[in-house]
């Protein structure tokens, strides 16, 4: 019970502990601060996010031409598998948790996460995930190739690469349950006095509801990857048909996590963008309320329209139908907020800094990512278009231009706080720019190879799809060289950027930026009192101290 | 407090849209009532659209 | 107005709450087994598998005629099989059990597995066609060089409109690669 008590020391107990910043190895291993932590995340996060764009490339290069030029068809599948795997729990969720422990307890005014030792286990939970996941590239039968989805029964047929895949999801789920968790808490419990829910910063209200959805639909995953264990090695018929089992049922408890799973990688990003929206355009969210509901709304009809993804696995048309319908009342709270964040620029005295650019291309090519969902929920559409690359270029649309645009957002809006130094607009600009061109190279053809039959997931091609696919190689390595000039330019900023000021953003007005930059190693060892507007806007702020 | 007002506030949550002041109100509300409104709304929704698809696909 | 700060006791009896949320959809997603099942069972959805009936309404009432069958089969270019059906036309009254014998030959010099799918001409005649047995049913192995007699059992369903004088049933015969 001892070790379960000191694990569940409130945070400033153990800041009071030690006031000065702990240094060497130590500071990262035995971690405990939040910000500590949140680095962690955000570097292993980039980390991953390279190794993963490392596949995707692999992905390219083989589809440059059609035949077989560098990976036999195995391969390959591995390759996508992977990548799907990697980007999705290794780089997407663990930098919105990273972000997470970073701002919210600045945002909200606690003097850390709830739980600090919890945290620096749900942290280091995710090196050893992803090691297996590597280390799976090097068994007998190589890394698992059944597609993220790890649909039965390929992956209750493959080699011990699908074995190790199966602990590491089991891993990064425990890891981000103890980090949704400590996140629900955080903000449930600690938030400053004066900080109310319906004042509360929108980055603060999607990390919640994101940390619900997590601890409602990780388990569903841990539970169908742990059939397909059983299937595999210890004579259950989960999903055997020969066994009585029903590979279909399968996908029915895959999806019901996996639909809520594409919003958890969504709903953060919705937060972010709500904060650098009002602060570039320099009035207040438009509809704050509304964006509330809006989010709770996603996440309440996410658990309704699962088998959308399973059209043509022969519903009745009866729930064909069902799920149609349910899913195109998606498009309406998803609509909401995208009209609020253009309401919010409407008249405002805009200006463009690169997290502003990333921001307003999140919008503009998120929309394209919800449009072509839209089109692919129309179950008619959706059994010609189901395993094309139209479903590729749709999920690409609000992963990489949504996700991945709203972190780059987010990495340049925070990091004068984080770090207390400037990044160079310049090459963030360029960054933006060049990204935006290439991605679109890279996936806009992408539709119209779906839509002309060319199915995912194989290393070979027919030959009228050769012109399109050389054109997303070219853009897929030119947008792979843009992230470089992003790490080179983190990297150069954060020794030799230029020092930033408390408050870089004239319209940024939500609690991080009351305190110093570089934000104080303790910050709010003692709640300041707050007078709060809606978004988290700070009009008043008494007290509060920081070591 | 208006029994009503539990399923104005679910139902908002459904649409997306919810006037400030109305979303001050709704702080108010009892979370036994809230969750009892959000089950029968979930129930009338999923019921709501069965009818719709059974009407459609009837010979 | 503002609520008093929370204590560690709090935040452990939230942490517990939220952690009994965790426990509790890992063992929905095991409940969704039988869920499914129930539902399926329940819906009919689940059984793809139905017992075909043959329909017998007009048995009675009245005399049927005579619908005239041609059998006939096909063998993609490059594939090893030689394919004939013994009998290459007859006439059979609905509800009568007609048996027709087909004989492949697998002409290369290796063993290989075959799979028959049938084709009906015209198409709508394909729901009229009741097949009891047919060597279309399972994948079937060849020596090399061996020659095989199949038979096909089938009855032409009593409901089969009366303009439908004329069926074709042709198979065409597959590889089924990879497999030995």
């Amino acid at each position: 019970m001892t070790a379960i008590d000191s694990a569940l020391q409130p945070a400033h107990d153990t800041a009071h502990g030690h006031h000065a910043k702990p240094s060497g190895i130590g500071r990262w291993l035995f971690a405990t601060n939040h910000k500590d932590i949140g680095s962690l995340y955000l570097w292993f996060a980039f980390s991953m996010f390279i190794f993963g764009g490392v596949l995707a490339l692999c992905i390219r290069a083989e589809l440059f031409r059609p035949g077989l030029q560098f990976w036999q068809p195995e391969l390959f599948n591995q390759f996508t598998t992977l990548h799907g795997l990697i980007m999705v729990f290794g780089a997407i969720m663990p930098a919105f948790t990273g972000l997470a422990n970073w701002m919210l307890p600045l945002m909200i005014g606690a003097p850390d996460m709830a739980f600090a030792r919890m945290n620096n286990w749900s942290f280091w939970l995710l090196p050893p995930a992803a090691l297996l996941l590597l280390l799976s590239f090097a068994v007998p039968g190589g890394a698992a190739a059944a597609g993220w989805t790890l649909y039965a029964p390929l992956s209750t047929q493959m080699g011990m690469g699908m074995d190790l895949t199966i602990f590491a999801i089991h891993i990064m789920g425990v890891s981000s349950i103890m980090g949704s968790i400590n996140i629900i808490v955080t903000i449930l419990n600690l938030r400053a006095p004066g900080m109310t829910m319906m004042k509360m910063p929108m980055f603060a209200w999607a990390s919640l509801i994101t940390a619900y959805l997590i601890i409602a639909v990780m388990p569903v995953l841990a539970g169908v990857v742990t059939m397909v264990l059983t299937d595999r090695h210890f004579g259950t018929h989960f999903f055997n048909a020969a066994g009585g089992g029903d590979p279909v049922l399968y996908q029915h408890i895959f999806w019901f996590f996996g639909h809520p799973e594409v919003y958890i990688m969504a709903l953060p990003a919705f937060g972010i963008v709500s904060h650098i929206i009002p602060t570039f355009s320099r009035k207040p969210l438009f509809g704050y309320t509304s964006m509330v509901y809006a989010t709770s709304s996603i996440a309440i009809l996410s658990f309704m329209v699962w088998a959308h993804h399973m059209f043509t696995t022969g519903m009745p048309a009866t729930a064909q139908l069902f799920f149609m319908y349910a899913t195109m009342l998606i498009a309406v709270p998803t609509g909401v907020k995208v009209f609020n964040w253009i309401g919010t620029m409407w008249q405002g005295s805009m200006s463009f800094e690169t997290p502003m650019l990333f921001a307003i291309g999140f919008i503009c090519l998120f929309t394209v990512g919800g449009l072509s969902g839209v089109t692919l929920s129309i179950a008619a559409i959706d059994i010609q278009l189901q395993d094309t690359y139209y479903v590729v270029a749709h999920f690409h649309y609000v992963l990489v231009a949504g996700a991945l645009f709203s972190l780059f957002a987010a990495v340049y809006y925070w990091f004068p706080k984080m770090t207390g130094r400037m990044y160079s607009e310049f090459w963030g600009k360029f960054h933006f720019w060049w990204s935006l061109l290439w991605f679109n190279v890279t996936f806009f053809p992408m539709h119209f190879l779906g839509l002309a039959g060319m199915p995912r997931r194989i290393p070979d091609y027919n030959m009228q799809f050769t012109d399109f696919n050389t054109m997303a190689s070219v853009g897929a390595f030119c947008f792979g060289l843009g992230q470089l000039i992003f790490f080179a330019n983190m990297l150069h900023s954060l020794r030799h950027g230029r020092p930033a000021a408390a408050k870089p953003w004239e319209g940024a007005d939500t609690l991080e930026w009351q305190i110093a930059t570089p934000a104080p190693y303790h910050s709010f060892v003692e709640a300041p009192d707050l007078e709060v507007g809606e978004n988290g806007r700070i009009d008043a702020m008494h007290g509060g101290k920081h070591h | 407090m208006n029994p009503l007002r539990a399923f104005a506030a679910v139902f908002c949550a459904f649409f997306g849209v919810r006037r400030g002041r109305a979303a001050n109100v709704d702080r108010q509300l009892r979370f036994a009532d809230l969750i009892a409104a959000a089950i029968i709304l979930v129930a009338l929704f999923v019921g709501g659209l069965l009818l719709l698809v059974s009407w459609l696909t009837a010979p | 107005m503002n609520k008093p700060p929370a204590t560690l006791h709090d935040n452990r009896l939230l942490l517990l709450k939220l952690l009994l949320l965790a426990c509790v959809m890992f063992v929905f997603a095991w409940g969704l087994i039988p869920v499914y099942d129930a539902l399926c069972r329940l819906t009919g959805l689940g059984s793809l598998q139905r017992p075909d009936e043959v329909g017998s309404q007009r048995l009675a009432a009245t005399p049927l005629a005579p619908v005239l069958l041609t059998f006939d089969a096909t063998v993609q270019p490059g594939l090893p099989w030689q394919v004939r059906p013994l009998t290459r036309t007859l006439r059979a009254v609905p509800g009568e059990f007609v048996r027709v014998d087909y004989e492949i030959t697998n002409a290369s010099n290796r063993q290989v597995i075959g799979q028959a799918i049938p084709r009906y001409l015209p198409a709508a005649a394909a729901e009229y066609v009741k097949k009891l047995d047919c060597f279309c049913f399972a994948q079937q192995a060849f020596e090399p060089g061996q020659t095989k007699r199949f038979p096909v059992v089938f009855v032409i369903d009593k409901n089969v409109p009366a303009g439908l004088d004329s069926i074709t049933l042709a198979y065409t015969i597959f590889d089924v690669p990879g497999r030995s």
